[in-house]
Formats: structure tokens, C-alpha cells, sequence
């Protein structure tokens, strides 16, 4: 180490140089205050010693004006005094770190100068780890900026400036894990989603990313919201490590039906309000939150909800209700209730949650965790024009067409064509909104055509327990014993105009046929509802009308949009 | 023995000195230690005059600075007497009166010429 | 905060249990008391007596022993949750995943 020594009196500063000269460090030597002073600035030692009372400037404020310049770096100083009261020494302390009195102690004189050796290089290394904490936390904000850029457009907000929306969000939400999607559906209607991901910061937002393409994506090609959460379900489950998910509400609002259907998992209960404020309903989540299950196990199940014109549906992340005051109490679900149990004007409900929420916390940290939605029912009239933009670069889907597929032998027993018959009749972007009925009205007409037909099955082996079995075990037994047998779907699409359009959809299948009924179009007989199995409720709102021609081994049904 | 201008001064080490620290002090210093002794003397010999001329000017100020480094100096040579002296000067010196000064000083100088002495004898 | 795990006189049972909070400082706490067990545990109870709060990382962390577990064919009972966390393991839904007890 390089020491200091500040003493007017020529042998103590001689006797201090040996000491510590013989202990190993270098010594350099200063007369009086303002020597010292200069010397510090010169040599930058790494300790000094100061004798109190010296001409020109006295050590104390010597100290003190090198403790200025020394800023925030440690520059230890230990005064030399020959004062032996309590009050003096005590006062060495105000502006230096320690004093040695004389007469000097050698070995007293070591301990201390090891002792601020070592505090020093505590000093020094508590410098350094801050530096790199700021520099580091300085990136982060940067890349956290960055991250908000691209999130802010990807995850627009949509229509949620919507007349019939009020929301709040906090602009960094993205970083506390919070999403409100909303999107008009090109069929009408509309799509809200409030998502809360586990997490913070980073990870949070990417895995809304994704989350939002999808949700818009899909919503602008015109799928329906149980085929979106789907995707989104898979998507999340497949990047998403194992315990990260999102809670959600998710909401398929209907002007013309006055109704939403609502999925939600992980979230608290929204509330739904009539319009004169005289009926409150609560809904709750019956669903795992998002990413958690596989494909398999994942429930799209929605509930159906009456809205009238004027209705309101309040909904909200737990951010809300885990809101916490100075005294680190929470906001909690009671209080919020209250607020809907106060018979306040409908219209001041939103602006009364976030006042009583913002009251509550108060001037303590804000989490910034607010996330609240407001839907209103109303006409669709009501609302900005929106531009339908199809995405660009899928083409709106062709116009007029038809198909043939033959399936043969080979096929029938290792091929199944149900995903991409789907996929075909999914370029029809009218269909697609009804796309989960539509593969259930095909499953059934295909597997009637294989079954009934190709197989020569009889379906009423399946009215008891072990018929069902033996059913399906005899079908894998005759179907890998086929030799001959064909399955022709046909499907052929007009559209008028581009506003309405019909779809047909026939399957043949090489069997003799059976004695069927008559064509029914929209009103079935009690024989022809005893022919579709589970698949009757959908054929009605499905299809415009569905035959069976020739020997009764080709249906014909035929599909009306929009 | 030269200059012995006063009389009876002492050189019994023991009386004038902390002979432990003493030789702790030759110990510590090596083979600079005469030149501790060199600097010691050349610094205090004015030191008795200055504390005289202070006390003719009725300077308290400079009494209690000049005994404070006489003090400090001779406490680090290990001639705790001599210090204890200058202690009690710069002590009077603060309360401002000026009665017991001038014995002080006269002790302070005896005591000095002692410390003085022995200190040349054990370098020579 | 703290978390204990016991494992009984058969090595196929093991109890873990949280005092406290239990978020995101119990992360790597928790992992610990599953993973450095080396007998072939079957059955897993998580002991919430003690716990006064579960946050959103605690329900990521009970995904994962979960998946430690085996996933689909694990065998996890979490029991003695007092009403608070009952009500958000119920928000969740998570007796869908777990025997709540």
C-alpha cells in the first residue's frame, strides 16, 4: 500500500515512515494540511495518517476536503493525536475513520493499517459489483424496450378502442404478463381475450407473442373461438416450459344473438350486470388455465350467456384483486363485490373500480397489475365501420369448384382423409367459422359410408355394452380382411356473389345400399332423426338438406352460407 | 558530557525515560536510529526558547501549540516525563492564567537538557 | 419460508411441506426436496398446513413436480390447504391435475 504521512513534527513522522516502511508499504510524507491535500491529489494513496493540529491547515479539515475529493471511493484516514480526552478522540471520528495516539504502538499501528487494508479491498469490490449491476440492469431496460416494440406490434390492440370496450391496462402490462386482445370477426361479432401469464418481465411477453398472432390470425381468417383456444392451447403447451401457462377469460360476444359464450380457466369470477343494474351474475372459471394440458385432454367447453342491449361484462386479471395497500393488505375479491352490491349508475362502475383500487394502494409501490375489461352489448350499427382486412397473402379463398376422391382398398385400412378433406373445405373461408360441426357432419357420413356400407356392419350390434365392443372389434377384423371395396367423397362449392354461397358435400361408398328415407330438408322424419346418430342436432343447423340417392349408398347434403 | 552548562542534571536513564519503549524504539528503528535522535534534538532545542518567547508576548495560543508538539515528539522518544511536563503546560495554557507558566518552563527546560544528554550518550 | 420434505420407512412415500409463502423464493427449495431423493417414490403428498399463500410460480412449481411425477400417472395428494389457498388452487381448477384434500 502507499500511505500518507501528514506531521509537522520532522522525528514522529520519521519514526511512523519506519514502522511502516517496515511492514512493507510506501511512504510518502506531507508537513502540514495543504501539503496533505496536495499530496493526495498527486500520489493518490492508499491511506493516510494525519497528525490533528498542524500550521497552514489543520487535519480535520485537511480530511474533510480529501474526503470530498475523494467522492465515492474509500480513502481511509487515521488521525495522529496526543489528545486524550473522550470528546476529542470522539470528535477525530466526524471527519476521519480512526486515530492512533501517541506515543505510537507499532503493533497497534499494523492491526489498524491491515484493518483498512482489508476494508478497502470490501470497498472496491462492492464498487465494482455495483457498476456491473447497473450496467446490467441498464441493458435490461434496454432490451426491455426493444421487446415492447415488437410485442406492440404484434399483439396490436385490435379493436379494443371499440365504442362498446372500456379497458385498463398498464402500457408496460406486457411485462407483468397481462394481454386484452379484442378483434371484430369478419362474419360478425366479436372476439375479446384477457390473458395473465405466469411470470414476469421476458418470458412473459414471449409467450404472448404467439398467443396474439394466433388469436388475430385466426379471427380475421374466420374460425370459431373453440378452434382458436385450441391452437392456442397446443401452441403454449409446446413453448412453454413445463409449469409456465396463461389464465384466461376468453369471449365470443354476438350482436344479432344477444349472447356470449365465455371460456375460462385460472381466472377470478367476471361479473355480468343487466343494463338497470337489477341482475348481477357471477361467473367462474371451470377450466385449467392455458398451456397446461396436451391436445388430448384439452376442454374447449364454453358457456352461453344472454346479453341484452345495454348489458355490461366486467372483467379483470388477479392483479386486481392481489392489489396490496401500504399495510401490505390486499385488494381482495369482497371489496370488489362491493362495489357492485353499492347500486351505482351501470355507466360509473368502471371509473369506480379503478378509483377505489387506486385509493387502496395508495402511494405504495404500484405493481402496475391492473388489468380490467368492460364489454357492453349493443347494436352492431353502433360501431366504427370495421375494415375487414383479410391477411394479406392468404388468397379470399376459391370461388367456384369441385373435387373427386377415390379411396381404395389400401387406403380405407391405413389412410384416415378426414384432416385434409377438412383442410380443403377450410379454403372456404365461409366455412370455416362452422368448422368443428362440419367435421363432425363428415365424420359421421364417412364412417356410416365405411362401416354400413364398405364393411357391412350392422350399428344396432351397438346398443348394448359388449355389442359395442364386438362392433368395433369385428370392424378391424373385416377391415383388415378387405379385398375389394372403394369410398368416393365429392365436394363442389358456388359462390354468389361472394356474399352467400353453397357447399355439397357426397360420399359413395361401394356397398349394396339400404332402404332409406326420403330427402328431408330442415324438418326430418322421427326415421330419418334415427339414422344420424349422435350426429342429429348438427345436421339440422348444419346442413340445408341432406339425400340419399341411388341404392342408398351415396348421401348427398348440402350446405347453405352464410 | 560537553556543554554542561546546568547543574545537576541527572543521566540516569530510568528516571527520564520508559526504558522499555526505548529500546523498543531502537529496536523498531535499525540502524536509523541515531538519526531519530538527530531530528528530535534539532527539532526541540529551539522549542524551549520559542515556548519563552510565547510566554513573553503572553501568546497563549502559540504556548499551547509549541508545549502539544514538544509534547507528542518527546512522547514518541519514550521520555515520558519530559512529556507529562509539556502536558501540564499546554493545560495552564488554556485556563489563561500565566502564573505557573514560567516554573513549567524552567522544569521543561531541565528536564529537556536531560532527555538531551542521555539520548546523545547512546548514540555516540 | 421454508420447505421440509420426509420420506417414509417404505422410500415410497414422500411429504413435502411449505411454511409460510409460498412463491417464487421456495423455487429452487422445493425442486431440491423431489429431485435429491434417489428411492423410487410413488406417492406424494404436499403438506400445505403451514402455507399461509400460493401465488402463480407456486402452481408452476406444483406443475412440475407433477411432470417429475410422471404427468398424467402421477400420484399427488396436497392437503390441509387453509381457505385462501384453497380458493386459488379452485380458481385454477386445479382438482383436475390433483386430489385436493
Amino acid at each position: 500500500m502507499k500511505i500518507l504521512i501528514a506531521d509537522d513534527n520532522t522525528s514522529d513522522r520519521l519514526l511512523l515512515k519506519k514502522i511502516i516502511s517496515k511492514q512493507g508499504h510506501t511512504v510518502i510524507e506531507a508537513e502540514n494540511g495543504k501539503l496533505a491535500i496536495d499530496s493526495y491529489v498527486k500520489e493518490a494513496p492508499d491511506i493516510i495518517l494525519m497528525d490533528v493540529l498542524m500550521p497552514e491547515l489543520d487535519g480535520k479539515e485537511a480530511a474533510k476536503e480529501i474526503k470530498r475529493l475523494a467522492g465515492e471511493d474509500l480513502i481511509p484516514i487515521i488521525f495522529l493525536t496526543s489528545l486524550v480526552d473522550a470528546q476529542s478522540l470522539a470528535d477525530c471520528l466526524e471527519s476521519g475513520d480512526d486515530f492512533l495516539s501517541k506515543p505510537y504502538n507499532h503493533i497497534i499501528l499494523k492491526a489498524k493499517i491491515d484493518a483498512f487494508v482489508r476494508m478497502r479491498t470490501m470497498h472496491a469490490t462492492l464498487q465494482k459489483q455495483r457498476d456491473t449491476i447497473v450496467e446490467n440492469n441498464q441493458h435490461m431496460l434496454h432490451e426491455q424496450h426493444v421487446a415492447k416494440a415488437v410485442f406492440d406490434n404484434v399483439a396490436h390492440s385490435g379493436c379494443l378502442n371499440a365504442a362498446n370496450i372500456k379497458y385498463m391496462l398498464s402500457p408496460l402490462a406486457v411485462f407483468n404478463g397481462d394481454v386484452l386482445l379484442a378483434a371484430r370477426k369478419p362474419s360478425g361479432g366479436m372476439h375479446v381475450f384477457l390473458g395473465d401469464f405466469t411470470g414476469h418481465g421476458l418470458p412473459a411477453a414471449i409467450g404472448a407473442m404467439p398467443m396474439a398472432e394466433i388469436f388475430y390470425g385466426m379471427t380475421a381468417k374466420g374460425f370459431g373461438i373453440r378452434d382458436i383456444l385450441r391452437e392456442i392451447n397446443l401452441k403454449l403447451k409446446s413453448i412453454l416450459p413445463v409449469g409456465f401457462f396463461c389464465c384466461a377469460a376468453v369471449v365470443d360476444l354476438s350482436f344479432t344473438k344477444r349472447s356470449i359464450s365465455m371460456w375460462m380457466g385460472g381466472v377470478p369470477d367476471c361479473y355480468l350486470l343487466s343494463d338497470a343494474g337489477r341482475e348481477f351474475k357471477s361467473i367462474r372459471s371451470h377450466h385449467l388455465p392455458l398451456g397446461v394440458l396436451s391436445s388430448e385432454k384439452f376442454d374447449d367447453e364454453m358457456t352461453d350467456h344472454a346479453m341484452d342491449i345495454g348489458d355490461r361484462l366486467f372483467m379483470w386479471s388477479d392483479g386486481i384483486i392481489e392489489a396490496r395497500n401500504a399495510e401490505s393488505e390486499m385488494f381482495g375479491e369482497d371489496r370488489l363485490l362491493s362495489i357492485f352490491q353499492r347500486e351505482l349508475p351501470t355507466d360509473d362502475l368502471f371509473e369506480a373500480v379503478k378509483s377505489h383500487v387506486s385509493d387502496f394502494v395508495g402511494e405504495s409501490e404500484r405493481d402496475d397489475d391492473t388489468t380490467i375489461i368492460e364489454l357492453r352489448m349493443v347494436e352492431e350499427s353502433e360501431l366504427e365501420q370495421s375494415e375487414l382486412v383479410m391477411e394479406q397473402g392468404t388468397v379470399t379463398g376459391p370461388s367456384d369448384w369441385s373435387l373427386e376422391y377415390e379411396l381404395g382398398v389400401d387406403s380405407l385400412k391405413h389412410f384416415n382423409p378426414l384432416p385434409l378433406l377438412m383442410h380443403i373445405m377450410m379454403e372456404v373461408p365461409a366455412l370455416r367459422v362452422m368448422s368443428g360441426q362440419l367435421f363432425t357432419v363428415v365424420a359421421e357420413l364417412f364412417s356410416n359410408g365405411l362401416e354400413h356400407g364398405v364393411l357391412n356392419l350392422d350399428s344396432s350390434l351397438k346398443s348394448t355394452p359388449s355389442g359395442f365392443a364386438e362392433y368395433y372389434t369385428l370392424r378391424q377384423q373385416r377391415l383388415d380382411e378387405l379385398k375389394k371395396g372403394f369410398i368416393k367423397v365429392s365436394m363442389k362449392h358456388n359462390s354468389i356473389g361472394g356474399r352467400s354461397g353453397i357447399f355439397t358435400l357426397s360420399i359413395e361408398d361401394s356397398g349394396p345400399g339400404f332402404d332409406y328415407p326420403d330427402k328431408f330438408v330442415q324438418v326430418p322424419s322421427e326415421s330419418q332423426k334415427k339414422l344420424c346418430g349422435r350426429g342429429i342436432p348438427l345436421i339440422y343447423s348444419l346442413c340445408h338438406s341432406l339425400e340419399y340417392v341411388g341404392s342408398g349408398n351415396k348421401v348427398v347434403a348440402e350446405i347453405h352460407w352464410p | 558530557m560537553t556543554n554542561n552548562k546546568y547543574k545537576g542534571i541527572s543521566l540516569d536513564k530510568a528516571s527520564h525515560f520508559d526504558t522499555e519503549a526505548l529500546s523498543m524504539l531502537e529496536e523498531i528503528m535499525e540502524d536509523e536510529f541515531p538519526d531519530l535522535i538527530q531530528v528530535y534534538i534539532a527539532d526541540s532545542d529551539p522549542r524551549v526558547n520559542a515556548l519563552q518567547q510565547a510566554l513573553d508576548a503572553k501568546d497563549c495560543t502559540q504556548l499551547r501549540h509549541i508545549s502539544h508538539s514538544f509534547k507528542g515528539a518527546s512522547g514518541n522518544i519514550a521520555a515520558l516525563p519530559l512529556a507529562d511536563l509539556c502536558f501540564k503546560l499546554e493545560e495552564d495554557a488554556h485556563g489563561d492564567s500565566l502564573e505557573n507558566i514560567p516554573s513549567l518552563i524552567s522544569r521543561i527546560d531541565n528536564e529537556y537538557q536531560s532527555v538531551r544528554s542521555i539520548l546523545l550518550s547512546l548514540v555516540s | 419460508m421454508g420447505v421440509q420434505a420426509e420420506i417414509d420407512s417404505s422410500g415410497k412415500e414422500l411429504t413435502i411441506k411449505v411454511d409460510g409463502r409460498f412463491d417464487f423464493s421456495a423455487h429452487q427449495e422445493f425442486r431440491d426436496a423431489y429431485e435429491s431423493i434417489s428411492t423410487d417414490v410413488n406417492n406424494y403428498i404436499v403438506d400445505l398446513s403451514s402455507t399461509s399463500y400460493l401465488d402463480s410460480s407456486a402452481l408452476g412449481m406444483l406443475l412440475l413436480l407433477r411432470d417429475h411425477a410422471g404427468g398424467d400417472n402421477a400420484n399427488i395428494k396436497i392437503t390441509k390447504c387453509n381457505d385462501d389457498v384453497k380458493k386459488i388452487l379452485t380458481i385454477s381448477n386445479f382438482e383436475q391435475l390433483f386430489t385436493i384434500q
